[in-house]
């Protein structure tokens, strides 16, 4: 697989765009969650931080006609991906297009809101619901757009983004699209805030992944695109690549419903079909950007994986900076890593307390540059019930075969 | 190369019950499982069972869940518990159980599932949004096949919201599980899928197209069912047909020439020419025919001479079943008496729980037997009017949500009433017959409604508009009723006796109800049967109680001279019942 990225996007806690999110990584800007959780009514709000989209953005919000928060980022991550392509939406209309996103909130059938007003007979409208069965969000995207073309919203949890990005790429290698609009939206709201929480995942503190003394997730939102298009359709259009998306690995634990295989034997599977279609050995790979959720569990399986496959391989773990976005988190990391590889830069992990000795994975405690032979990167993804992603992402300068 | 081209299903099963679950996996697994995973695992593992995988063998299979709206109702559990019980109390075990992807979990977990997975929720959309996915992993070989499941369940709120500003086809109003294992190789069933939304709905309707009429346990089921009626019907081993014995074992000591007989009738049922010696030689012929031809012949009772073949085409048994599908709404699981190889056994014991995607149990019809343990609420009890008579006269009361329907033969209304007294949630009596499968239906003091598959022919006269034929509207079926039947209005008719049937003694049509009718008129006689017997006439009469049988048959004698000379039965015999089969249906003796 050697698919064109053509441009990308993002919006996350640390920035309204990839610009802000490069300043945060890479030039120092300092992002901390947000606590007291001003947007969230829960007894939690005072002790249970979250890293929220920029009140830049949250701004931009049309209210009036119902948008949600996930399409709000959604668009903007699109806008950005197109102007970095110097497209504009028509421009991809005379195209075979897809639109495959990652989402979790949003293809929710109730918000929590609407549900708590509709069981007890108080909701004066049922717009939410009826937006909820008649758009997902990826159709909500084709539609904002007036594109037309094939649609997928991808729901496997924390690695929908990855595994979107992945779909994505596949659709256009098997022929199906020139161009697909890839990635993961995804906004918070009170269930999974008080879901993670009372799973005991979430950590008071800021997320800490790879750390000793790491207690859990901080929750986070926004999205990241990939503006995807295949070799021919990236030269009819002019678009220079901004990177390339070279394999995609998928498979599942068979483990628990809450837990990954400690061993990681999912992700394992995953990032070896992922290393197997891109054509590159791990010793090809610049950094591996890790799920790193900052859980005990997760990242001691993620561990084992990068111990026995990625031996050697700089680990970056960003969600030290974005949060946990969900649904958005690993097209957002494939954003970082894109981003990464055009700077030639690794960045460090926030918030980082001591390495762990059982681990025997520490991430990159400081900017440190990309090796300059190795033009490839891993972003992985484990989602809740044992499906695991991951992406081998090329910069720019990789030679494209 | 398009998003939407060949794709082709090795096997695939509908689910619209959890129940089934039961039949695949150890109790332990289910604990705390919901109704939407158990659905999906039944039909998941019934795909598999059916394409003859080996759960327990790691494959490297892709499974992608399609579902329009995820698990909803652990959604709302959770929801529920942050709003009833507060934050603290929220429950940590609905919210993991509402995560969009959480069929995953437990498909891949207890079917061995070890490749890639994926969850799509697309809405109306999902079912052909997944299939594109499907088909682009198989084309990159990121798996041999793939399963894929388009499974939803709803709740109630959602009916309280989904008010007229939401087009019905959006909505899912309906909870069940289709699954599907999907492959590139084309010698398989092809997958289409119509572009008609909600395409949960299509799903669905894929499914049971392409499901096969007969599996491996129907057509077990079936034989051994067949070989217990043959065995009965020949006066060998007649408490046969209340055991459990599987064909082996109720051929294992026939003499070869009755044994082969049976077994070329058996394979005759699926359409088989081939003549089997054994058990396993015969399901192998059954299993061919039933893949090469899938007809299924429905053989006439031999009531009244020897049996005969009813055939009876997949399109043909479809339609039924799609018609009768919506008399039964909200079934669970049908729990039958009736031999499968019955038409009626057939339809309410094998095709019917296929295509609404239930389990289905058999008993053996013994009212003896503890069926209030037997029956849960959504049953259908799958019966005939003497084992009913029988279960009411043992003072049998039904649990809650029992749905009964009884075939066979007609049902008294007095019986269709108490079996409502007994607390029966609903009666239905189906009529129809071998040749037809079913033709109506009705419930206690009705008229029976004809199925709209059927055309009603009528003769109007002196007795009102009289059925004469129904004729099938896809087809060539065309069947003279056996019984006068009188429309009452739209297509709905009652029943009023038996037509006459002629039969030939010398050359000249007589009528043996005739002759009946003209027997029962004495004062001596309770009941009688007469029918043909070689060239002449021959009856059986039931006595009045305190009549004597050597003073009574001189008389009767006398008496049957007053019938023209083709019509005086050469024989008459005294009997203390008239003999039936176990169905209550006329036997010959």
């Amino acid at each position: 697989m050697n698919l064109v990225v053509g441009g990308y996007g993002s919006v996350s806690a640390a920035g309204a765009n990839t610009a802000e999110l490069g300043e945060a990584l890479f030039g120092g800007r300092p992002v901390r969650p947000s606590l007291p959780v001003t947007r969230m009514n829960s007894v939690y709000a005072e002790k249970y931080p979250i890293f929220q989209a920029p009140d830049s953005v949250l701004a931009q919000l049309r209210a009036a006609d119902d948008e949600s928060l996930s399409l709000l980022y959604a668009r903007l991550a699109v806008d950005e991906a197109l102007t970095m392509a110097s497209l504009s939406a028509a421009d991809l209309r005379g195209l075979r297009l897809g639109v495959c996103l990652g989402s979790s909130t949003e293809a929710s059938a109730f918000s929590f809101d609407f549900y708590r007003q509709a069981r007890t007979g108080e909701a004066t409208s049922n717009a939410p619901f009826r937006r909820f069965v008649t758009e997902s969000i990826s159709d909500q995207v084709l539609a904002h757009y007036n594109w037309r073309g094939i649609s997928q919203t991808v729901t496997t949890a924390c690695a929908a983004g990855t595994d979107a990005v992945g779909v994505g790429a596949e659709w256009i290698a098997n022929g199906f699209c020139d161009a697909v609009i890839a990635g993961g939206t995804d906004h918070l709201d009170l269930v999974p805030y008080t879901g993670f929480i009372r799973l005991m995942i979430a950590d008071p503190r800021p997320c800490r992944p790879f750390s000793k003394d790491r207690r859990g997730v901080t929750l986070g939102e926004g999205a990241g695109i990939l503006l995807l298009l295949s070799p021919s359709a990236a030269e009819q259009l002019g678009t220079p690549p901004r990177g390339y998306v070279l394999g995609y690995g998928n498979a599942c634990d068979g483990y628990h419903a809450t837990a990954p295989e400690p061993g990681g034997r999912g992700l394992r599977k995953a990032v070896a079909a992922a290393l197997s279609q891109a054509g590159v050995n791990a010793s090809d790979l610049a950094f591996v950007n890790a799920h790193g959720t900052g859980t005990a569990d997760n990242d001691a399986a993620e561990a084992a994986v990068c111990r026995e496959l990625l031996a050697g391989v700089p680990v970056c773990a960003t969600k030290s900076y974005t949060g946990h976005a969900l649904a958005a988190a690993g097209a957002l990391e494939a954003v970082i890593s894109l981003l990464a590889l055009e700077r030639g830069e690794i960045p460090k992990v926030n918030f980082f307390g001591e390495p762990d000795e059982w681990l025997m994975v520490t991430p990159a405690l400081e900017n440190q540059p990309v090796a300059a032979d190795k033009t490839a990167a891993l972003s992985n993804s484990l989602g809740l019930g044992g499906c695991n992603a991951a992406l081998v992402l090329a910069g720019k300068e990789h030679d494209g075969r | 190369m398009a998003a939407d081209g060949d794709i082709f299903v090795e096997a695939c099963a509908l689910a619209r019950s959890g129940n089934e679950a039961e039949l695949f996996f150890q109790p332990r697994d289910l604990r705390r499982l919901d109704q939407y995973t158990k659905l999906s695992l039944s039909a998941a593992a019934r795909t598999l069972a059916l394409a003859g995988v080996d759960r327990a063998a790691e494959k490297n299979f892709g499974l992608i869940v399609a579902s329009a709206q995820g698990a909803v109702r652990r959604s709302c559990e959770f929801m529920d518990s942050m709003l009833d019980d507060g934050d603290l109390c929220a429950s940590p075990l609905a919210f993991a159980a509402s995560v969009h992807n959480v069929l995953e979990t437990y498909l891949t977990l207890l079917l061995n599932l070890r490749g890639p997975v994926l969850t799509v929720s697309q809405k109306g959309g999902s079912f052909a949004s997944a299939l594109i996915t499907a088909r682009s992993w198989l084309l990159a070989g990121r798996c041999e096949k793939i399963l894929l499941g388009v499974a939803d369940e709803i709740h109630p709120l959602m009916a309280r919201v989904s008010t007229d500003n939401i087009a019905a086809e959006h909505l899912v109003t309906d909870e069940g599980a289709a699954f599907f294992l999907l492959t590139l190789t084309p010698n398989h069933s092809p997958l289409t899928v119509s572009d008609a939304a909600p395409d949960w709905q299509a799903a669905w309707r894929a499914a049971r197209r392409l499901t096969p009429l007969f599996d491996d346990a129907d057509i077990r089921r079936i034989s051994a069912d067949f070989i217990k009626t043959e065995l009965a019907r020949r006066k060998k081993k007649v408490l046969a047909v209340f055991g459990s014995g599987g064909p082996e074992e109720l051929l294992a000591d026939i003499d070869g020439p009755t044994r082969r007989k049976i077994l070329q009738d058996l394979a005759g049922l699926f359409g088989g020419a081939a003549g089997p010696d054994t058990a396993d030689e015969a399901l192998t012929v059954c299993r061919a025919a039933a893949a090469e031809r899938q007809i299924f012949n429905f053989r006439t009772s031999g009531s009244t001479g020897e049996p005969v073949d009813c055939e009876h085409t997949r399109a043909n048994l479809r339609e039924e079943v799609a018609e009768v599908a919506g008399l039964f709404p909200r079934l669970r699981r049908s729990v039958s008496v009736v031999p499968a190889h019955h038409a009626y056994g057939f339809l309410f014991g094998i095709n019917l729980p296929k295509w609404l995607g239930i389990p289905a149990v058999a008993h053996p019809p013994l009212p003896s037997l503890p069926w209030r343990e037997l029956l849960a609420d959504g049953d259908l009890l799958v019966a005939f009017p003497m084992f009913l008579q029988q279960l009411m006269d043992s003072g049998f009361e039904f649990p809650p949500g029992v749905t009964v329907v009884t075939a066979t033969a007609p049902c008294p209304d007095a019986l269709l009433v108490a079996l409502k007294n007994r607390g029966a949630a609903r009666v239905v009596e189906c009529y129809g017959s071998s040749e037809s499968g079913a033709i109506a239906f009705r419930g206690a003091g009705g008229p029976f409604a004809l199925l709209p598959c059927w055309r009603a022919v009528t003769v109007s006269g002196d007795g009102g508009t009289r059925l004469e034929r129904i004729v099938r509207k896809n087809s060539a079926m065309d069947i003279e009723l056996p019984d006068l039947a009188v429309m009452s209005g739209g297509s709905e008719f009652t029943i009023s006796g038996r037509k006459d049937k002629a039969v030939q003694v010398a050359g000249l049509n007589v009528y043996p109800a005739r002759v009946e009718r003209f027997l029962r008129a004495h004062e001596l006689v309770a009941d009688a049967a007469v029918r043909l017997a070689g060239e002449h006439l021959k009856a059986l009469v039931v006595l009045r109680p305190g009549a004597d049988a050597d003073r009574a048959l001189p008389v009767l004698r006398e008496y049957a001279q007053a019938l023209s000379a083709h019509e005086i039965p050469k024989e008459i015999t005294v009997g203390a019942t008239l003999p039936v089969t176990a169905f209550g249906k006329k036997q010959d003796w």
